[in-house]
């Protein structure tokens, strides 16, 4: 069963700079196809400004898709009424980025957490202060800790009190967006580790969005690779991980640094940044920073196809 | 091939005046940096290795921090206290590359003001020569189109063009030191691995000594010669790159190098707790309260060096007995 169904989904800003220009349209989000299995969690990577976090945000239900279908559950979550669309929201919930920019800081902890649940469940007080309670129990922080200010936290218990908020209403799916990156990296395991239980015990489904490859490879079960708005290879089980050979997602895979000397790379990767990302009309979106690129790609884009089981790329190449 | 210790830091200590208070942030620092050799710095956040970087360079105020501790470039002492010295130093012989590329740069003033700024105040050169220079730099850089680069604002730039932009302006006097502060840390992982390779490129060009600050193991691992461990403001361990990664010795070390993942689905093996707080900051060994071996000596511990065999120095006590230590007995 899938938790959640994105169907060509596209999301466009348009913007000018001055009152007088003609407006400029940028794609973040160009027709992506994803689905989420019930109880698993979906790895999206790609490097700044590919999209990724514009489609959690479509994900969570916090931006509107100008396209495209949205099912929650086989239940359409655009079309339906508002009052109906409000009860979806419960199912889903989001971890941000930055953990200290997304609570309020004159609120407490507890408060914070309560919001969620005021909101969608009625509750009196005294449960409401006990579900509080427990819920800061299952992210590890003490009881006492409901009556501290955001200030009073560190980072990795402040994004520990952002993931009580999220798990407040027992949603389906959680949207992760970054959530390791502005953390230690001891407090990154600590938290990845919290992740991964979580799901385990309450059978969460997460949209797990990173740039670092080797967080989403511990925690995801599915994995997408985003460039310039398009999701360019889908893997649906992570073991064939090994498998990835879209160029993007081959490039992504050698810049990552094993933690070990004895694995050191001679760095030989031709310099591409200074070739500006973007396409001529048509065309693969990729092509002008790939070694191979044909003619055929400059022209037509491809689109994702099955390569072999469960593995889809979107490459004329393959 | 010889040797040559370029910069000598012995005994730095540095500390915050707060209140009346002294709250130590730095303690007891040593290294040496030598010719063409990395060194890499890690640690967490809080433990003192921005610090460490900026009184290396005299940037710290003199009313709020007190440093201590000698720094020998080429033997010679640091000329902190005169302050028109030290300003020629800084950029020509020792220069530093900033965390953030996008927050160092003034956004009122073109890279190639930055540029010529920083040139003419080392060099008796006319402005048009000074962009030459600059040009010529950012060409060694592999950035396309420099001409154009130079007339362009700060903002204009990608994070990765303008770390490239910010590493030129250092090394375009060969300085016998480069300080890298997380020079990669808010870039993308293809981008950092392309500013990786030219700062290595750069290092076998110049023979510039390096000192690589990172919370990066795969970054130190894949950049550094010789790699020190920061905690609680002490460096912990001190090891040659290969030998701490193979054989790491201390309790947090260890636990560094356990937590992080490495592409595998086995549950993470994580160091409990939280670095500790600046301000609390009590006698003994300050990683204490998370380590597995703790004892009840270490309170009382000295934080002195001990065991330091074959250029491996550990500071813990549990390499201060002579008895052989079971390396399992805490992992």
């Amino acid at each position: 069963m899938h938790v959640l169904e994105m169907r060509d989904v596209s999301r466009k800003y348009s913007f000018k700079r001055y009152f007088w220009q003609r407006k400029k349209v940028i794609e973040a989000v160009k027709g992506v196809t994803l689905s989420i299995e019930q109880g698993t969690c979906l790895g999206l990577v790609g490097e700044s400004g590919c999209g990724k976090t514009t489609l959690g945000k479509i994900a969570a239900g916090i931006e509107k898709p100008d396209q495209g279908e949205i099912l929650l559950m086989g239940s359409s979550m655009l079309s339906s009424p508002r009052s109906q669309r409000l009860l979806m929201r419960k199912e889903l919930q989001m971890v941000f980025q930055d953990c200290t920019g997304s609570v309020n800081p004159r609120h407490t902890a507890g408060k914070v957490i309560g919001e969620p649940i005021r909101n969608f469940l009625k509750l009196n007080k005294d449960e409401e202060e006990g579900m509080v309670e427990k819920l800061l129990e299952t992210v590890g922080l003490n009881k006492e800790d409901r009556h501290k200010y955001p200030g009073q936290f560190s980072g990795g218990q402040l994004q520990r009190v952002c993931i009580a908020r999220a798990l407040a209403v027992k949603p389906m799916l959680i949207v992760l967006d970054e959530p390791l990156s502005s953390l230690d990296v001891s407090v990154q395991a600590q938290i990845l580790n919290l992740l991964a239980d979580l799901k385990k015990e309450y059978g969460l489904s997460y949209l797990f969005i990173s740039h670092d490859i080797e967080a989403v490879y511990y925690l995801s079960d599915a994995l997408a690779v985003m460039y310039l708005g398009n999701v360019v290879e889908y893997i649906a089980d992570i073991s064939m991980f090994e498998a990835l050979c879209h160029p993007y997602a081959e490039k992504l895979l050698s810049s990552v640094l094993p933690a070990d000397p004895g694995k050191i790379k001679n760095m030989e990767v031709k310099n591409d940044e200074n070739e500006k990302p973007g396409t001529g009309p048509g065309g693969c979106s990729y092509a002008r920073r790939c070694a191979r690129a044909s003619a055929r790609c400059l022209d037509t884009a491809p689109g994702l196809k099955e390569v072999s089981e469960k593995h889809y790329v979107a490459c004329h190449h393959y | 091939m010889i040797k040559e210790k370029v910069m000598d830091v012995e005994g730095l200590c540095v500390s915050l005046l707060h209140r009346q208070r002294e709250i130590s942030v730095v303690r007891d620092v040593s290294f040496c940096l030598e010719e063409g050799k990395v060194l890499g710095l890690i640690g967490e956040s809080g433990c003192g290795k921005s610090i460490t970087c900026l009184s290396l360079l005299g940037l710290l105020e003199k009313d709020r921090w007190k440093v201590e501790g000698s720094v020998r470039l080429k033997g010679k002492e640091l000329p902190y206290l005169n302050r028109e010295k030290i300003r020629r130093l800084r950029g020509s012989s020792v220069a530093m590359v900033m965390q953030n590329p996008i927050s160092s740069f003034n956004p009122l003033l073109t890279v190639g003001q930055h540029f010529t700024e920083t040139i003419r105040t080392h060099k008796e050169v006319t402005r048009r020569e000074a962009g030459q220079i600059a040009v010529e730099m950012l060409l060694k850089l592999n950035l396309s189109e420099p001409e154009k680069v130079m007339g362009q604002y700060p903002f204009q730039l990608s994070g990765g063009m303008l770390q490239r932009v910010m590493i030129a302006i250092a090394l375009f006097m060969c300085p016998h030191v480069l300080i890298a502060d997380e020079p990669t840390t808010s870039l993308d992982v293809t981008v950092q691995y392309q500013i990786l390779k030219e700062l290595a490129e750069l290092r076998d060009h110049y023979r510039t000594a390096m000192l690589l600050v990172s919370h990066d193991l795969g970054v130190i691992a894949q950049m550094a010669d010789e790699v020190a461990v920061m905690y609680g403001g002490y460096v912990v361990e001190q090891a040659p790159s290969r030998e701490i990664f193979c054989n790491p010795m201390h309790p947090y070390t260890r636990g560094l190098m356990k937590s992080r993942p490495a592409f595998t689905k086995d549950r993470l093996n994580v160091l409990e707790g939280y670095p500790p707080s600046l301000m609390k900051r009590s006698r003994g060994c300050p990683f204490y309260e998370r380590c597995r071996c703790a004892r009840k000596d270490c309170l009382e511990f000295d934080m002195k060096e001990t065991g330091a065999t074959g250029g491996h120095s550990v500071r813990c006590l549990l390499y201060a007995g002579e008895e052989e230590v079971k390396m399992d007995a805490c992992s």
